[in-house]
């Protein structure tokens, strides 16, 4: 058996800085919700388009309320948090070595 | 209104998917070809030592290589994401698969079979290791009746394979790898007319659907040593309207009669196996197939010596890297051989590849004289 990652190991780093593999796995992961996300707009916009429903310029004009502004604030924190936490749980674990 | 069963990804989860999809065949072809070009490279810049013929040589000439260290973190961070964009579609719909589950195995509709067994023992290290790097493994049940293992398998064994250029055209839960067997079946054994088939190791059972399908007046039978496997292959079938029986059971040691099959197969299951596994498994279908009848296996066709260095290489980083631990010793093995010493005739037993597009299976197995 060759030896491999242990089950559940998911930080294996390749580089000799394994801060180079995680910024690597950041950005690839924040492209993939760039390409999610622009996907789902392009959706959108061909639904209402096609029925209507979007007035030209509604987007950049919209404000949203009290608590969307909070939600959003919220949804910015998580994102922010999935793109730096394993960054900072590898640097806490390396740190906690002897 | 019938149960449905599958892998049912929403909007976002399947641009993510599509994503996962798209880098790692950017990784295995884009990158891994400019990675054969520089080593292709550093074999030119050498000036003196020994010739690079071995896979070991090959992993030392680089070591070190940044353009090695960054296919390497893509391609594990890439299955880091595939399991994670499977995840989300899993965690949303598993409850209400768990319900469909139920509602069709305990149907008074219901057509097919479902056997579970709580005599079988899958050992360590086939037990304890997370194929593939599939979180938990193919085992882990974290709740009654769980289908979690298998609404994850099921969303990216086709995801994978398209990957890897290694599709037949099929989109994720399709049965075109078992049309595939079965047409390889009826072109290796023309005149066979299978009463009785078993597919082994069936997984999530969308092959094995393929096979009711391509023989519909057979009797089709697949198992595995997976339960939430079995749950899920069982409940497709029946929310497919096909009749199949589906059970839990080793596929070295089934328990069913000498002689019980005209035509017995599997999809990718032997490299996931042990060496000792790969030979009970032979001798279990030698002794299961009936006179006349035909045992085909498909497995991964990266036999050594059919790979270029360069490949053998990030094969065997595959190996120790991405949950496939089984591979080399699979790999290794001369499976015409096997199927000899398993107690098919030389004359019938064979070892061969064949193609469907671009993707190339090894195919072995034997069949056994009418007697």
């Amino acid at each position: 058996m060759p030896a491999g990652p242990k089950p559940g190991e998911r930080d294996t780093a390749f580089f000799t800085d394994p801060m180079i593999d995680h910024l690597l796995r950041a950005i690839v992961t924040l492209t993939m919700e760039a390409s999610v996300t622009r996907e789902r707009l392009r959706t959108l916009e061909s639904l209402l388009v096609e029925s209507g429903g979007l007035r030209p310029g509604a987007a950049d004009n919209h404000v949203p309320d009290t608590a969307e502004t909070a939600d959003r604030a919220r949804l910015r924190m998580k994102l922010i948090d999935d793109i730096l936490g394993p960054m900072a749980s590898r640097l806490a674990k390396d740190a906690a070595q002897p | 209104m019938t149960a449905r069963i599958g892998f049912s990804p929403n909007h976002d989860e399947t641009a993510r998917q599509a994503f996962v999809g798209s880098l790692k065949g950017y990784v295995n072809f884009g990158i891994e070809n400019q990675l054969a070009g520089a080593f292709e490279q550093r074999i030119a810049d050498r000036h003196a030592g020994p010739p690079i013929e071995t896979r070991e040589a090959a992993e030392q000439a680089l070591a070190g290589h940044p353009l090695y260290a960054l296919w390497a973190s893509l391609t594990f961070h890439s299955q880091n994401l595939m399991w994670q964009s499977v995840q989300d579609t899993t965690d949303r719909t598993v409850d209400s698969q768990i319900d469909a589950f139920r509602a069709l195995a305990t149907s008074p509709a219901r057509i097919g079979s479902m056997t579970l067994s709580d005599e079988l023992v899958v050992n360590a290290p086939v037990k304890t290791t997370e194929i593939h790097r599939q979180p938990g493994g193919y085992w882990r049940e974290r709740r009654p009746d769980d289908l979690e293992a298998a609404l994850n398998y099921s969303g990216t064994v086709d995801l994978y394979r398209n990957a890897k250029g290694m599709g037949v055209g099929g989109k994720i839960g399709s049965d075109s790898i078992g049309r595939f067997v079965a047409g390889i079946a009826r072109k290796y054994a023309p005149d066979l007319e299978p009463r009785a088939i078993l597919d082994m190791g069936c997984g999530t059972g969308e092959q094995t659907l393929g096979y009711k399908r391509a023989f519909p007046d057979a009797h089709v039978t697949g198992i595995d040593c997976a339960r939430p496997f079995v749950r899920f292959a069982h409940s497709l079938a029946e929310s497919e309207g096909l009749a199949l029986d589906f059970a839990e059971r080793d596929a070295g040691k089934t328990g069913f009669a000498d002689e019980s099959f005209d035509l017995i197969v599997s999809i990718i299951m032997f490299h996931e196996t042990t060496r000792a596994q790969v030979r009970d498994i032979m001798v279990e279908c030698w002794r299961l197939v009936r006179p006349g009848g035909l045992v085909l296996h498909l497995d991964v066709p990266y036999q050594p010596d059919r790979m270029s260095l360069i490949k053998q290489v990030t094969n065997h980083w595959q190996v120790r890297h991405n949950g496939e631990p089984f591979w080399t010793g699979f790999a290794n093995l001369d499976m015409q051989h096997e199927a000899i010493a398993a107690g098919f005739d030389p004359d019938l037993a064979f070892a061969r590849y064949e193609t469907a597009g671009p993707a190339e299976y090894h195919f072995f197995g034997g069949r056994k004289s009418h007697g």
